[in-house]
């Protein structure tokens, strides 16, 4: 079976998670990666690219700005939007990360299906991000890596990037 | 080289505040590299840098890191390197220190949530080594190529 999976790099320890929770789906899949300036790359050796393709950042907790997060929300739709009507990817699969909410939004318009990983530094309660995406429905798979955070949200699936 | 982390989404000036005083004083040897992100501290000592785009090269030439409490201990685990964290009361619902906690008990890593235990920790680390990672967990990348088959199987 070989996948087209489309995923999100957007800097620091979201990066080193997605790479993690990709590594063992490598030899089965290629890529589509929609990434930040701090996203960086997936290992060319390792991972099967299909594309690159950059998007925004968000504002982050410290600088909000709600006119940046809006302009980065609606380019962020944009690209996914055409990334998947160019590639048809079998999946979209986000881990943590704000992008999650647009690109998922683009996802249920053309029909490709959605995996959310909540980051491994939730423990105890999701992400606004994990709360948005669960609150709009626009997951299929919805996976937390700590057993008391799937205590608390029930049809969240328990698995880790480790 | 001892390599310092914080993220590039939040300051944490009062963590790199207590490296220079360590700094200051010859605490550390060798190279001393800052990643100070949204810092707005000045190091006076070693060399500071807002972020790249990854930090894996720079862990694996490092003999001791001090992070801040995000996905980079799990890197660190990962990598069998000696750390210590400190969880920024910054981030959104304190899940830092509510994630350290819940790593601390499968797994022996330092942590504090007060920076001024930086020193005590650093030593206690630099005798014991890097942690040990006995956590077992099930694979997420399995869930998701489960659901894949059973999509591409329904179409």
């Amino acid at each position: 079976m070989t996948l087209r999976i489309l995923s999100v790099l957007s800097g620091a320890g979201f990066t080193f998670e997605t790479e993690k929770l990709l590594e063992p789906l490598a030899d089965k899949a290629s890529f589509i990666v929609l990434n930040t300036w701090f996203g960086g790359r997936l290992d060319e050796h390792r991972f099967n690219m299909a594309e690159y393709i950059s998007v925004p950042s968000f504002p982050t907790v410290t600088q909000p700005s709600r006119m940046q997060a809006v302009r980065a929300f609606w380019q962020t739709y944009r690209i996914a939007l055409r990334a998947f009507e160019s590639h048809r990817p079998d999946l979209a699969v986000v881990v943590g990360c704000s992008h999650a909410v647009p690109v998922f939004l683009a996802a249920r318009r053309t029909g490709v299906a959605t995996v959310f990983v909540e980051s491994i530094t939730r423990c105890d309660q999701l992400s606004l991000t994990g709360k948005l995406v669960r609150a709009l429905r626009l997951t299929d798979l919805f996976i937390v890596q700590w057993p008391e955070l799937q205590k608390h949200y029930p049809g969240a699936q328990l698995g880790s990037i480790l | 080289m001892i390599l310092v982390t914080v993220g590039t989404t939040m300051p944490f000036d009062e963590l790199l505040a207590e490296v220079d005083r360590l700094a200051e004083k010859g605490f550390f040897e060798g190279t001393l590299l800052v990643q100070s992100g949204q810092s707005k501290y000045r190091m006076r000592h070693g060399e500071q840098f807002v972020g790249r785009p990854g930090l894996q090269d720079l862990i694996d030439q490092s003999d001791m890191v001090i992070t801040h409490g995000g996905a980079t201990v799990i890197q660190l685990l990962l990598s069998g390197k000696p750390f210590v964290a400190f969880p920024n009361p910054r981030a959104a619902g304190d899940h830092q220190t509510a994630f350290l906690c819940q790593v601390s008990e499968v797994m022996d890593i330092s942590w504090s949530r007060d920076v001024a235990d930086l020193e005590r920790l650093c030593t206690e680390r630099r005798k014991t080594g890097p942690a040990r990672n006995d956590g077992a967990f099930p694979k997420a990348a399995s869930l998701i190529e489960n659901f894949a088959r059973h999509k591409k199987d329904d179409m």
